[in-house]
């Protein structure tokens, strides 16, 4: 089997010279994926000199021809050869033929009447492009709960706030699941949540994050040990790129294009994206008495933080999408603001940013709506991991920041 | 002494994907010698991985070598393909039909390999006989 890829600026184009069979299918399939990761979600696959295809290579074509469509990208067989074309019909799949291009045509002109703005942003040859949501919107923030008793070590459960997480409110912290009874102490750990989507790692060493999504009726609730909160809308989205000359964006410059596209100091911001990288730590072991033993004391203290905190070696969740939540904001506005810390070494750019990892899926390209893009990461019931998102900018030795490939972030001027 | 005649090929592969390819490499070659057409032979290719990538799937319950027979014999008006294996007994013929009318988003992406290779043959027969499985497949000229 032959595989050649060309790339023009509509379409790829992956031309396929042999047999589909068994074996050969999942070259066929590695090279569409690496296709799609690139970023390229419009594929025409070129079958005129494939005289064979089996159930194996028809599964294949079935699986991106679906998961493209389900992010409004296309995918189609062009020059068929006479023995596919049987096959296809005979599996009463012509459509993998035909229609497609005429989808197509449909697509491009919503694409089209959608008005956005292209902007700079600090990396060469990275492109963003800014739509506007809600102009005049902009996320109250508020902080529940105490951080005080637990950063020095002391569960103080009488202290929390039971949160509940509707559509227009986003935020993180250290919280539980459930309803504020005493038996889920445990249970606490670092959480995330925007558009009625929540997740929470369970600080017990065992990795596993819990989630509630927002369905009908039942609203997700967290019992709020301390975090920051923004409730509102979203006054804008801005659409992220890499671009072809660096591997990857970190996230202080999506966050400081972010505070751009709001035209603001200070800024809420839920991002998914697919990821490069993520470097962070997750809470190992919930704050108390008997951890810190006879020094009571802020825990972030070294060395006393190895016992709390497990960092990411070097790349987790390379490859992954992930929803991150967070607030930004200047130096001399993170004064005001309590939890921010600095996300660069010069300390100009303050943030807080939690990321729960997902199995790799493409991202819709355009102006995209939070609920319709981050609901669909569940539907693989597995989120890989939660993590606090840390810049650890040591020269030589420091595992740099979280970086990101491409993603959508939705961004409003904070308030208090 | 060996009373098979020239129109027909036989030969046994272990349950693993590369030998099972390689046995149908074999027997598309043979049966493209001795003329049969392109339609019967494809017809043929697809018939023996479908089937035989089933086997190698879901017929066994240890992950032991086993052997599997595939035998072709070119008749007068047909093509005659026959399978053998030893593990449980299996018949994919009794699988649920895939709705082919159902759009793309809701086709299930398993189920068409035999439903294609009915499609392809005129008759294709299940029997378990001493503990093994025998598939054969009728494709007509």
């Amino acid at each position: 089997m032959e595989i050649t890829h060309s790339t023009g600026a509509e379409l790829s184009e992956i031309k396929l010279k042999g047999r589909m069979d068994a074996v050969w299918s999942d070259h066929v399939a590695r090279a569409l994926a690496e296709c799609v990761r690139s970023g390229q979600h419009a594929i025409a696959l070129d079958m005129a000199e494939v005289d064979y295809i089996s159930s194996a290579g028809i599964r294949i074509l079935v699986l991106y021809s679906r998961q493209l469509k389900s992010i409004q990208g296309r995918f189609t067989v062009i020059n068929a050869s006479i023995n596919v074309k049987k096959v296809l019909e005979l599996a009463g799949l012509k459509a993998l033929l035909h229609t497609e291009t005429v989808k197509l045509a449909a697509t491009a002109a919503t694409t089209a009447e959608t008005t956005s703005r292209k902007v700079t942003i600090a990396q060469d040859g990275a492109t963003a492009e800014v739509f506007d949501l809600d102009p005049t919107a902009a996320l109250r923030v508020d902080w529940p709960g105490k951080p005080t008793p637990w950063l020095e070590g002391r569960r103080d459960p009488s202290t929390c706030s039971l949160v509940e997480f509707p559509l227009n409110v986003m935020g993180l912290g250290l919280g539980a699941f459930g309803s504020g009874d005493s038996s889920d102490a445990e249970r606490f750990g670092e959480f995330l949540a925007a558009a009625g989507s929540t997740v929470c790692q369970p600080a017990d060493g065992s990795n596993k994050p819990d989630y509630m999504l927002l369905q009908g009726a039942l609203t997700p609730t967290i019992k709020v040990a301390y975090g920051m909160l923004g409730r509102g809308g979203f006054a804008r989205l801005l659409r992220f790129d890499k671009g072809a000359q660096y591997p990857s964006l970190p996230l202080s410059v999506i966050a400081k294009a972010c505070l751009d596209a709001v035209q603001s100091d200070a800024a809420g911001i839920v991002m998914v994206a697919e990821t490069a990288t993520l470097v962070g730590a997750t809470l190992q072991k919930t704050p108390s008495e008997q951890t810190t033993g006879s020094k009571p004391g802020n825990i972030f203290t070294f060395p006393g933080i190895r016992d709390w905190l497990s960092f990411t070696a070097e790349t987790a969740f390379a490859n992954s999408i992930c929803l991150t939540v967070g607030f930004a904001a200047s130096k001399a506005r993170a004064s005001q603001l309590r939890l921010l810390k600095p996300l660069v070494a010069s300390g100009e750019l303050c943030g807080h940013f939690h990321a729960a990892a997902f199995p790799y899926r493409p991202l819709r390209k355009g102006k995209v709506d939070l609920r319709e893009t981050a609901q669909p990461l569940f539907e693989s019931e597995h989120v890989l991991g939660v993590l606090h998102l840390l810049n650890d900018w040591r020269e030589a030795t420091g595992a740099g920041e979280s970086r990101f490939l491409r993603g959508a972030c939705w961004c409003s001027p904070l308030t208090t | 002494m060996n009373t098979e005649p020239a129109n027909v090929f036989e030969t046994r592969f272990q349950n693993r994907l590369a030998d099972l390819i390689s046995a149908m490499e074999q027997t598309v070659q043979f049966l493209r010698q001795n003329g049969v057409s392109d339609k019967v032979t494809y017809a043929a290719n697809l018939a023996i991985e479908e089937l035989t990538t089933n086997i190698l799937k879901y017929g066994y319950d240890d992950s032991a070598v086993h052997e599997i027979l595939l035998r072709a014999e070119i008749l007068t008006d047909h093509l005659l393909l026959i399978i053998e294996d030893d593990g449980h007994e299996f018949n994919p013929l009794l699988a649920s039909e895939p709705d082919i009318h159902l759009p793309l988003e809701q086709r299930a992406v398993g189920g068409l390999g035999i439903h294609l290779v009915r499609k392809f043959a005129e008759e294709v027969r299940y029997e378990r006989r001493d503990c093994r499985n025998r598939l054969t497949v009728v494709i007509r000229y």
